[in-house]
This record gives structure tokens, C-alpha cells and sequence, in this order.
């Protein structure tokens, strides 16, 4: 009988103590924590190769551990030369602005038909290099610097094995830095555990 | 440091390479404990000598919905301008690394007083460049900077060609 009320006062004294100290613990290890973002990259048009690169290295300069999952078209981006393109076919939000001449002509938003759009030949070569002419003016990174700047801060850049095989891409096509070719088991866990995971 | 009036702005491919003056200056310099690249025309070596004040080139990194770069030039008055945020490039030329951010997005802001702070970044040495270009022509002061892996892996041992 004494025993069971010692030990009853025991749990009291402490349930009374983990309220008092736990959350003040909980905090300071919250505080403590690095912050981490996943990504999961699937595209591989031009438009779309930046905002994984943008993402994670802001993270990174902020000192997030981010790891990226390329998978799908979004492989294309490990490519030593990203061969990205953007198509304004099919994409009815993207202006078509000029990147040279007067601020007018600069100004005009061009109405561009879809049927002119499929039917050129070059179209998307055309919109591609206007797109990069755009960003070089606005002194925009590159996709391919802020690739460099992503590897340079320790970003983990993984790359979808069974895409590799699935499009009959080589390892020798990528670039070195890739950490390892894996699947989705391995790196769900890492998404599982971050506090921030995104699906571009 | 206090910092006068900002001389101008360039962005981008203001100097392409295929118009970039001779190179007067080719050297590194050090920032924020990396070693960059930095080739200067004779012009910008010359205006730099002419100025009235040292002209500091601030590398801007701004991280906002894009990521963009650029060079601002400004003169520098006040205390001794070689700080931990400086470097200098050769007497009256200073070079420095800035990362800034802001709370809303807009690259065409390139006013005087352009919306943003600066951004704490972790090891600000893995954000700064590998090369930076800088001119001088019709008065005014024209740079860029950019990032490459490969070429960092090809810079020579011994880059200074000559020294003002």
C-alpha cells in the first residue's frame, strides 16, 4: 500500500517536472535544429529548371541542409550541358516580350497564335534564346550558375535511377557532383524528415 | 563605411565579353576568404586613378523570387574603405560581396534606393563569384560577375598579367 503511494507521488512529482522543463527543452532543441528542405524536380523546360535551383540555394544560404530529387524531365537538369527549352506553345500566361530595341517595343506584349506557335519551325529555339536574352538583361542568373551555386553550398543533388534506365541516359551524361542514382525509397525517408518539402 | 552618392548601375551583359575593353588588370582578389578573378580595362584603371575619391564595385547577390546579380559602383569617402567587406583591387579600386533579399519581388527595381537588405548567409564564401569584369566607357561604370565551376577549375596558377 505504501508503495503504491510513494509511487503514485513519484508519477505527480513527475508529470509536475516534464510540464515544467519540457517545453523550455522542446524549444531550445527547435532553435538548435538546422532547418531542411527536399525538392523533387520533374520538369525540364527551361521555365521550370530554375525554381528547384532558386529554392535551393536560397535554402542553402540560409544554412538549410537541402537535398533535390531529379527525376522524370527533371533529370535533364543534371545534364552536364542542360539542354532546357521553353515553349510558349500551350503556356498562355507567359508574355512574349522583346528583350532589345526601344523601351516601346520592349513594352508590347506580342499576341502570338497558337497555330503560329506549332506551325514555325525553331519556334521554341527562338523563344528559348529570347527567354535567356531576357534574364541576362535583368542580370538573372543562369540555370547553369545557379546549378554551380547549389553544388558550391553542399546542395545533395540525387538523381531517379529508374528514369536513367527508363530514358537510356548514362551516368557518364551527368555531372559528377550527382551524390548517387536512387529511387523513391530512398529518398522519401529524406522528405519524410523535412521540414519543408516541395514538388516542382 | 559611409558611402557618397552611387556613380551608376550596370546589370547583366552591359559587357559582354566580345566588347569588354583590353584588360589592363588581371589579378584575384580576395573576398569574404575566396579567391575571384578580377580583370579590369584600362579605361576603368585609369578613371579609377582619375577619381576624386576610392570608386568601391559592391558585387550584389539578391535572393528573391529569381536570382539576380549585378555590380554597383560607388564612391567611398570616409574611413579607410579595406574592411572584412572589402577587398582592394589596386589603389583607388575596392571590390566587396553583398547578398541581399527582400519582401517583395521585382528585378527591374534598379533605382537609387532598390528595396532590399542585407541577407544573412551561412559561409558567404560559397556564394561569391569566380570572375568579375569591370569597364569604364562614356562615363560611366559597367561590370559583371558570374559563376563557374569549370573555369574556377582552369585559372592559372600565377593570373597577374600586369598591375596598374
Amino acid at each position: 500500500m505504501n508503495t503504491q503511494v510513494a509511487n503514485t507521488d513519484m508519477d505527480q512529482w513527475l508529470s509536475q517536472k516534464l510540464d515544467e522543463l519540457l517545453p523550455s527543452k522542446l524549444q531550445e532543441i527547435e532553435s538548435n535544429k538546422t532547418p531542411s528542405m527536399a525538392i523533387i524536380a520533374t520538369k525540364g523546360t527551361l521555365d521550370w529548371a530554375y525554381p528547384p535551383f532558386i529554392l535551393a540555394s536560397t535554402a542553402s544560404a540560409l544554412g538549410w541542409d537541402t537535398s533535390i530529387f531529379f527525376t522524370f524531365y527533371g533529370l535533364l537538369l543534371l545534364k552536364k550541358d542542360i539542354p532546357s527549352q521553353v515553349s510558349p506553345l500551350g503556356n498562355p500566361a507567359m508574355p512574349m516580350k522583346m528583350p532589345f530595341g526601344p523601351k516601346w517595343f520592349q513594352d508590347f506584349n506580342w499576341p502570338m497564335p497558337n497555330l503560329l506557335m506549332a506551325g514555325i519551325p525553331g519556334f521554341e529555339k527562338v523563344a528559348t534564346g529570347l527567354m535567356k536574352k531576357t534574364f541576362k538583361n535583368k542580370g538573372v542568373a543562369t540555370v547553369e550558375e545557379l546549378r554551380d551555386l547549389c553544388l558550391e553550398a553542399d546542395v545533395n543533388m540525387v538523381a531517379c535511377q529508374m528514369t536513367v534506365d527508363v530514358f537510356g541516359f548514362d551516368s557518364s551524361e551527368f555531372i559528377p557532383e550527382v551524390t548517387d542514382y536512387v529511387g523513391a525509397t530512398y529518398f522519401l525517408p529524406v522528405a519524410q524528415k523535412s521540414d519543408v518539402c516541395l514538388f516542382i | 563605411m559611409e558611402q557618397s552618392h552611387i556613380l551608376n548601375l550596370s546589370i547583366g551583359d552591359t559587357v559582354p565579353a566580345r566588347r569588354l575593353s583590353a584588360s589592363a588588370h588581371a589579378g584575384r582578389v580576395n573576398l569574404k576568404g575566396k579567391e575571384v578573378l578580377i580583370e579590369v580595362s584600362a579605361d576603368a584603371v585609369r578613371a579609377a586613378s582619375d577619381s576624386r575619391l576610392p570608386v568601391l564595385a559592391e558585387l550584389e547577390l539578391y535572393f528573391s523570387c529569381l536570382v539576380r546579380k549585378q555590380l554597383r559602383f560607388r564612391e567611398i569617402n570616409g574611413v579607410q574603405p579595406q574592411n572584412e567587406n572589402s577587398s582592394r583591387v589596386f589603389p583607388g579600386l575596392y571590390a566587396a560581396f553583398r547578398a541581399v533579399t527582400t519582401s517583395h519581388c521585382s528585378v527591374a527595381d534598379v533605382g537609387d534606393k532598390p528595396p532590399v537588405e542585407t541577407m544573412p548567409v551561412c559561409q558567404p564564401e560559397r556564394f561569391v563569384p569566380d570572375w568579375i569584369r569591370i569597364d569604364y566607357r562614356a562615363g560611366q561604370w559597367l561590370g559583371e560577375y558570374g559563376y563557374a565551376r569549370k573555369y574556377r577549375q582552369r585559372l592559372p596558377a600565377h593570373p597577374n598579367r600586369s598591375h596598374p
